[in-house]
């Protein structure tokens, strides 16, 4: 059993590392507006 | 050195090593009701930031005087039927600087006693934070003063005195998930809905007013959260470091698992979800912390983490007022620990112990189900009750002006910020 609890723990926390990739970065919506700022000037 | 001698100076040296931790953890308990302070006062606006503390501050100052007069005897003291302590230990009668061996061997009945009392303390605290921003503050003294009596002493006994009915049953509560989490959390969803909404709620901003303290009162918390767990080992032995490492890692993943899905559900990996997250592990941990792995713990916090986050969206929906979502975090945290540790817990961790559903003994999971059942329904109807005595001779809250105007100049005539 204590391999098994292993095992599920170890996917649960890879899992939570993968989905970080996954998930949007807020720098993303700064980031555009950043470049924005000199096309408009 | 004779034989005899050697082992007295070894039972001597255990003993000093035991005490020494036993205190330290007291101490830390005791820091966390000051953390929880800060904790919960960046949550609110400022006009209600030195009330929100000092619902805390003060708890730490009526409870401390509470247990050592008679709220020790009746968690403590020699059963009357497994229902509650007799007031043969009043006034600490009895408790003094030689061990009591029903309790802790190697340590002073009064080291004992000043580490249960910081449990006895922050439980309380803990559920000042559902009424939050709009409770007379003398209804919230004699509230807290007569929950202490009539539900956390008796509870208390129940799950952790010698010959208490349900530690008879054969719960396993390690450090409290039914005790303090579960029983504050409870009370806290009672509280809310009993003392309604916060005038405004769903009309104006009710944003925390300053981040920055929620999160130093959080880090304040998992500190204080080592002598919690770690110290409810009673030595300084192995069991401790279990509990110390068991304690770490769910807190960790506690909030890790909450600043994921919250991520996910909202857009962004949220300060306060990390906070929030952190305490959902510990709170989780807290009933299984000397019973299970130090693997067993991360799907335990994890499991807290993501419980507590959709217990304060369900909340929500259901349009309850608990300000600072002490029954998502405390009851739901509480009880996902409670049915852990009937899951998780192996009697090779501790032989004190049992083994859980995992290891081959569905028994122990059905009695912390049904322990949870029962702390579920004997805090909320004492809750209601005492609350409604209070509302007939106080007044459970203070007068729509006066909480416009905010609770730090009506109720204590000082403003948190000169600005």
């Amino acid at each position: 059993m204590d391999t098994i609890i292993l095992a599920a723990s170890l996917v649960s926390f890879l899992a939570l590392i993968g989905s970080w990739l996954a998930l949007p970065s807020s720098n993303e919506t700064t980031t555009v507006v950043a470049h924005a700022v000199p096309a408009r000037a | 050195m004779s034989p005899e001698e050697l082992e007295a100076a070894v039972k001597a040296a255990q003993s000093a090593g035991d005490t020494a931790w036993v205190l330290a953890s007291a101490a830390l308990v005791m820091l966390m009701t000051p953390g929880l302070a800060l904790f919960y006062g960046g949550l609110v606006r400022p006009k209600n930031v030195l009330s929100t503390l000092m619902h805390s501050f003060f708890i730490l100052g009526l409870i401390s005087v509470q247990w050592v007069l008679w709220g020790y005897s009746l968690a403590f003291g020699p059963t009357v039927g497994g229902f509650i302590g007799s007031l043969s230990w009043i006034g600490l009668n009895g408790v003094g600087a030689e061990p009591n061996a029903d309790y802790a061997a190697t340590i002073p009945h009064l080291a004992f006693m000043a580490f249960q009392m910081m449990f006895a303390i922050i439980t309380p605290a803990l559920i000042t934070g559902a009424f939050a921003e709009r409770k007379r503050f003398k209804a919230f003294v004699l509230f807290s003063l007569l929950w202490a009596t009539f539900v956390y002493d008796p509870l208390c006994h129940w799950v952790w005195g010698v010959g208490g009915w349900i530690r008879e049953m054969g719960a396993l509560d390690f450090a409290g998930g039914t005790v303090v989490h579960i029983s504050s959390g409870v009370s806290a969803l009672v509280a809310a809905t009993v003392l309604g909404h916060r005038v405004g709620l769903g009309k104006e901003k009710m944003e925390p007013h300053d981040l920055t303290m929620t999160v130093l009162g959080a880090g304040l918390l998992w500190f204080g959260w080592f002598g919690f767990n770690a110290g409810s080992a009673l030595a300084a032995n192995g069991l401790a470091a279990t509990a110390f490492v068991t304690t770490n890692t769910a807190a960790a993943m506690g909030a890790l698992a909450w600043v994921t899905v919250a991520w996910a559900h909202k857009g962004h990996p949220s300060v306060l979800g990390a906070a929030a997250g952190a305490v959902a592990g510990l709170v989780a941990i807290t009933p299984a912390a000397g019973f299970v792995t130090p693997t067993s713990a991360i799907l335990i916090g994890l499991g807290g983490g993501v419980a507590c986050y959709f217990a304060i969206q369900l909340r929500e929906k259901l349009r309850v007022d608990d300000a600072l979502d002490v029954w998502a975090v405390h009851g739901i945290g509480g009880t996902w620990g409670a049915i852990a540790t009937g899951i998780f817990a192996s009697a090779a961790v501790n032989p004190a112990g049992k083994d859980g559903l995992l290891y081959g003994n569905p028994s122990l999971f059905f009695t912390q189900v049904l322990t949870v059942a029962i702390t579920w329904v004997f805090c909320g109807v004492m809750t209601f009750v005492i609350l409604k005595i209070v509302d007939a001779v106080i007044g459970l809250r203070v007068p729509e002006q006066e909480e416009v105007l905010g609770l730090d100049i009506s109720q204590h005539g000082e403003p948190a910020y000169q600005l």
